[in-house]
């Protein structure tokens, strides 16, 4: 298959993200998800949030991000792995139930990227834990910010990428 | 005698679902191994009837790791249960001798079906 040296960026390559996300949280945590209204540009959390980073590698480079309020992360822990003991603190087991869920839905986007005719592949999931702390991405300027709503609050996903050129990342 | 599984993913979330849905279904977890480079090590002293293999694993991959496995044990029945659903990485696991490929997130119809096929080739 002959794919094109620089594929223009659409709506569809967000839409790769977004499917799988809402199937992905349903499937694996149980709860219903909706895609809010995407923006552009980043967000300072004001509260304790977990943030889950995986890096996008191949025809497109970029990086996936999840933000998590800690309420949210408790609900979702319980769904992935049926504990019914509460979480007291965000051990390392919830960093590893998020890490997964964030990975298999960067994961199941690289399928809808190749329908696209990109070939990606993913990096491991980077978290970081706290609050009042800025994400940069300094050669790649557009973050776009993708609510996923559930009844227990909303899940933060950015999406963002450029598409290779010869070699390159264009902005 | 039931059927001895080893599990192989760096996640301790993965691991716990997985040996779950084996042991419910009546299978013996023989072995878990958070990476592939310590799946490779133990595999000639757990010898499991199977491998459930996760792809995206830090140090060594589910790709590497299932090509020394079968270096191990060319008769070595690996199952790939990987997030990855680009096709190619689907193609190449089974060019690499991956008895199958399941897609995560799975459902356990799909991994029973997968198990019952594979076990009984």
């Amino acid at each position: 298959m002959t794919r094109p040296p620089s594929p223009q960026l659409t709506l569809e390559h967000f839409h790769a993200f977004i499917e799988p996300a809402i199937h992905v949280i349903e499937k694996m945590v149980g709860l219903s998800v909706r895609a809010g209204v995407p923006r552009v540009g980043t967000s300072v959390p004001q509260e304790e949030t977990v943030t889950v980073m995986i890096g996008l590698r191949g025809d497109l480079t970029g990086t996936i991000v999840f933000r998590f309020r800690t309420d949210l992360v408790r609900r979702i822990v319980k769904g992935l792995t049926g504990d019914e003991e509460t979480i007291d603190e965000i051990d390392g087991a919830a960093q590893d139930a998020l890490g997964e869920l964030a990975n298999v839905i960067a994961g199941n986007a690289t399928g809808n990227l190749q329908r696209l005719g990109l070939q990606v592949t993913v990096t491991l999931p980077v978290i970081a834990m706290g609050r009042d702390f800025r994400l940069v991405f300094p050669d790649i300027p557009e973050l776009v910010v993708i609510p996923l709503e559930t009844a227990h609050g909303d899940i933060e996903m950015s999406v963002t990428f450029a598409a290779k050129v010869n070699g390159d990342n264009a902005p | 005698m039931k059927t001895r599984a080893m599990i192989v993913d760096d996640s301790s979330t993965m691991r716990q679902i997985l040996r779950g849905l084996l042991e419910k279904n009546g299978f013996d977890v023989a072995a878990m191994a958070e990476s592939g480079v310590e799946a490779v090590e133990r595999y000639p002293e757990v010898k499991p009837d199977f491998v459930t293999l996760d792809m995206i694993m830090p140090r060594q991959n589910g790709l590497v790791t299932l090509e020394q496995i079968k270096r191990l044990d060319p008769n070595a029945i690996v199952i790939m249960v990987s997030s990855l659903a680009a096709e190619d990485s689907i193609v190449v696991c089974k060019e690499a001798g991956a008895a199958d490929y399941i897609l995560k997130p799975f459902d356990e119809a799909k991994v029973m079906a997968v198990l019952q096929r594979v076990l009984k080739d």
